[in-house]
């Protein structure tokens, strides 16, 4: 690297700190109001209001590192940090979360979901290393989860981005920002806007935690108990920051980029339009996290309950396969469309 | 260069991904280091470690489970070798529409 990019490199590493650093905070600021609507909520429907994770992230990382007896230590104590430095690395790859991204130049999304496996494998491992029967139930249901969500979030972006190839897409079409479908809402009929949507709705609704009916944390207050300090407090920490990452990537395939630039371009100035964009995409981003995220996992367990027992487990899956014959359909009705013409 | 992985596409450099890993990693351990120095760990007693009765979701039971049920079924099956041709075909059909 020649003298002259050694300054640019700097700066770039601390804008993309900055961000991620900002993504960080962000989503356990949110999974907090999240907490606290919802106790509010169920406080004045006379609800009984369940035990939270009732010290927030800096008490939890200055309590006493504890670990159960029989765990293996260093394991227990290092993974959730090499979990979280590997979630890190994928924000590295995200546009939206470096500007300039700075581990490679396109933030592919097949490598995106392999960051992510990878920081799932650092935090099975730490449940795992626990040593108990609870840690590896734990592990075992995380897991579960997390190969739920990447069927949905798979079968997706190959949907996507084989249409994408059929619509004449020139450049890689699992790039992230291939992925920007509101600009091709326009050319496609209300099947594929139909199958786009309902695969967001399938993602958002399988996002691995405890759930929409009090909050995202990866761990109850009552779960674990002999597992706390500083590790605990980068797991959860860990699993918002997850979270809020998918939730950005589906928000960001949904993000009306077109419109929020015709606002800035009506100012006059560039960087006005960009700190609209910035502004506006977080906050949907949020508005994603604290209000869609939770009707999605309602609806679907709604969905799940309303079915007979049997079926509930085959209604993701029903759902997903639906999703892609309708981008299926919406790809054959192209060709036909093309040869037509 | 065996620190770039390059396809049609896309570029993924290696070495700047471990260099962002090993430091994240670094700042991540020290700040569990200092936690654990600062305070020591508290190993409490076990109350319901793995025994040889209860196994948890991930024992060999479970595993073995899996293998009978799922993977046997298939690899016992006279037509197996004709199914694994069939599925690469997919593969191989679904490479060419995307690609």
């Amino acid at each position: 690297m020649a003298v002259n990019d050694i300054l640019p490199a700097l700066f770039n590493f601390f804008v993309a700190a900055l961000l991620i650093i900002f993504v960080f905070a962000a989503s356990h600021k949110s999974d907090r109001l999240y907490m606290l609507m919802t106790a509010f909520i169920m406080k004045k429907r006379g609800m009984p209001v369940p035990a939270a994770q009732g010290s927030g992230f800096r008490t939890m990382f200055r309590s006493q590192v504890s670990v159960p007896g029989c765990a293996l230590t260093g394991m227990a104590v290092c993974a959730p940090a090499l979990a979280v430095a590997s979630l890190v690395t994928l924000c590295a790859g995200l546009p939206y979360c470096t500007f300039v991204p700075i581990t490679d130049g396109g933030a592919d999304i097949i490598q995106m979901a392999q960051l992510f496996l990878l920081s799932e494998a650092f935090a099975v491992a730490a449940f795992c290393s626990l040593g108990t029967k609870d840690g590896l139930d734990h592990a075992a249901a995380e897991t579960r989860d997390v190969i739920k969500l990447l069927f949905a979030l798979t079968a997706a972006v190959a949907s996507l981005a084989s249409f994408f190839v059929k619509n004449g897409a020139d450049r890689d079409p699992f790039s992230i920002s291939s992925f920007s479908v509101v600009g091709r809402f326009s050319t496609m009929s209300l099947y594929g806007i139909t199958g786009a949507f309902l695969f967001a709705f399938v993602i958002l609704s399988q996002l691995p935690g405890k759930g929409a009916a009090f909050s995202e944390s990866l761990l109850g207050e009552d779960d674990l108990p002999d597992f706390g300090g500083a590790p605990r407090a980068l797991l959860l920490l860990w699993s918002s920051a997850r979270s809020f990452i998918i939730i950005s990537v589906v928000v960001f395939v949904f993000f009306p980029y077109n419109l929020v630039d015709n606002i800035g371009e009506g100012a006059g100035f560039a960087w006005y339009g960009q700190a609209i964009n910035f502004a506006a995409f977080w906050l949907a981003v949020l508005l994603f996290r604290i209000a869609v995220v939770p009707f999605c996992q309602l609806s679907m367990a709604f969905i799940e309950r309303k079915v007979p027992a049997k079926l509930s487990a085959a209604v993701m899956p029903l759902l997903v396969a639906a999703a892609m014959l309708l981008l299926w359909y919406e790809e054959a009705l192209l060709i036909e469309e093309a040869a037509v013409f | 260069m065996l620190f770039k992985i390059t396809t049609g596409f896309f570029v993924w450099d290696v070495l700047k991904w471990l260099l962002l890993f090993a430091v994240t990693s670094s700042i991540f351990l020290s700040a569990v280091r200092y936690a654990v120095r600062r305070g020591g760990i508290k190993r409490p007693e076990n109350r319901n470690s793995i025994g040889d009765d209860s196994a948890g979701a991930f024992s060999s039971d479970s595993a073995r489970c899996f293998l009978e049920v799922c993977v046997k079924p298939w690899t016992d099956h006279p037509l197996c070798p004709l199914f694994g041709m069939g599925a690469l075909l997919l593969f191989f059909v679904t490479a060419i529409f995307l690609g």
